[in-house]
């Protein structure tokens, strides 16, 4: 089936452009210096307990990326299944294969810097991430893999953005790589994890910005789905708020309040695109690379 | 005059700031629910019960402010902290928003709906800082 003129001229059509401009690879960034500080760190702060703070981090990175790696096919099966439009179908390629490259440079830094097996990462999902991030997640794109009847999936597709994009990648995923990037850029430290930070989360923009497009389309046509939207915010926002809490040190390493506003910033925003607090937002804006 | 927190003239004094703060009622127009602070029971100050104030709040204006029992309460929102944390709220010493993420304020009603109005939240607590208050632990 050819691409329509109207999906050449799509906002989602102008992120798949910008996701074949922007590859990278995670092989790419040079890890050397981090192995160093990385032993540096572990030594020099055991009162802050940096050390922890950012394996804890990480560990929550490694496990959210496993997540949404595992978690994206259904909603890629779903556009093609409910013919929502190719250029959907080619913007979430590139997410699939960004999300995996994601989970690929967390491997990648577990072995070669902090020499340890990826499965430790386990220990530090305690319910609050474990439910946003894994278990909830699984639920909802597995519930939209098994929907049959068009109407329903539609309506599962909503949640399911709402979820992935609007809760984990926007108020998790987003916030975390901002807040640790800067954490780590004002020390001078870990600069392989920084540039990593970096990338990802320019990847994230735009997965962001297809779920925003995508929810504000979905709502548009079907008012009766923001009230689905606002319940998954309803009963994730304690969830991500605790997840937030969970690097509340006596030694904070990321800033939490600016960490904290952030968060309710995408959410703001998320809400806004779906029409749920009557404020208008500038959907063009989103494509552009920030 | 300073007024004992949660007190049926502070609740007064507190409606007449917020009716007063032009960056309130920038911040709230799309506010439209009564919301309720309630103080947990603190008996070494004088609070043998629970005690809450119920704001009657209305697009950036505040029509009424009435001490309740917490029973009593109907407000859809409803904020509950100990002493200590209200005080450090009213002083400015904590950002109510971010005490309502680390758990030291428990939010009773939509959080979705708060926390897509959190400006509107934290000028309605900023107001506090603007009525003379009578700290009984220090007097």
């Amino acid at each position: 089936m050819p691409m329509t003129a109207r999906e050449l001229d799509s906002a989602y059509y102008a992120l798949w452009r910008k996701a074949k401009q922007l590859s990278w690879d995670p092989a790419d960034i040079d890890l050397s210096a981090d192995k160093a500080q990385w032993a540096r760190i572990k030594a020099d702060y055991p009162e802050e307990r940096y050390a922890e703070q950012i394996l804890k981090l990480t560990s929550l990175f490694y496990q959210g990326e496993e997540s949404v790696t595992k978690t994206l096919a259904p909603l890629c099966s779903a556009v093609a299944r409910g013919g929502y439009g190719l250029d959907k179908e080619l913007f979430l390629t590139s997410q699939l294969y960004e999300e995996a490259k994601h989970f690929d440079f967390f491997v990648r830094y577990f072995t070669e810097v902090f020499e340890i097996d990826g499965s430790e990462t386990h220990g530090y999902m305690t319910p609050a991430p474990q439910s946003v991030l894994v278990a909830d997640l699984e639920e909802v794109t597995e519930r939209l893999r098994r929907t049959e009847d068009p109407i329903a999936l539609k309506a599962t597709f909503a949640e399911a953005i709402t979820h992935y994009m609007g809760v984990v990648e926007a108020m998790l995923a987003r916030t975390g790589y901002v807040g640790a990037h800067d954490a780590l850029a004002s020390r001078g430290w870990l600069p392989g994890l920084q540039e990593g930070f970096r990338l990802i989360k320019r990847d994230e923009g735009r997965h962001v910005a297809f779920g925003m497009h995508c929810i504000a389309e979905l709502t548009a046509e079907h008012p009766e789905y923001r009230a689905q939207v606002q319940a998954i915010f309803e009963k994730q926002l304690p969830n991500v708020l605790a997840t937030v809490a969970e690097f509340d040190y006596p030694h904070p390493l990321v800033d939490l309040e600016k960490l904290t506003g952030y968060a309710l910033a995408q959410y703001e925003r998320f809400a806004a695109a779906a029409g749920l607090s009557g404020d208008a937002i500038d959907l063009d804006a989103l494509t552009v690379d920030d | 005059m300073a007024h004992r927190p949660f007190s049926r003239e502070w609740a007064e004094a507190f409606k007449d700031a917020i009716e007063a703060d032009a960056s309130y009622r920038d911040a709230a127009t799309k506010w439209i629910w009564p919301v309720a602070l309630v103080l947990q029971a603190t008996p070494e100050f004088g609070y043998t019960d629970a005690v809450a104030v119920e704001l009657t709040l209305d697009r950036g204006r505040c029509h009424a402010a009435a001490i309740r029992a917490r029973d009593a309460v109907t407000a859809p929102f409803v904020l509950t902290a100990p002493y200590a944390v209200w005080k450090a709220v009213v002083k400015g010493e904590i950002d109510p928003l971010v005490g309502v993420t680390r758990g030291k304020i428990a939010v009773q009603g939509s959080l979705a709906t708060l926390m897509m109005h959190a400006k509107s939240a934290a000028a309605l607590c900023a107001c506090a800082r603007n009525v003379a208050t009578a700290f009984p632990d220090e007097d």
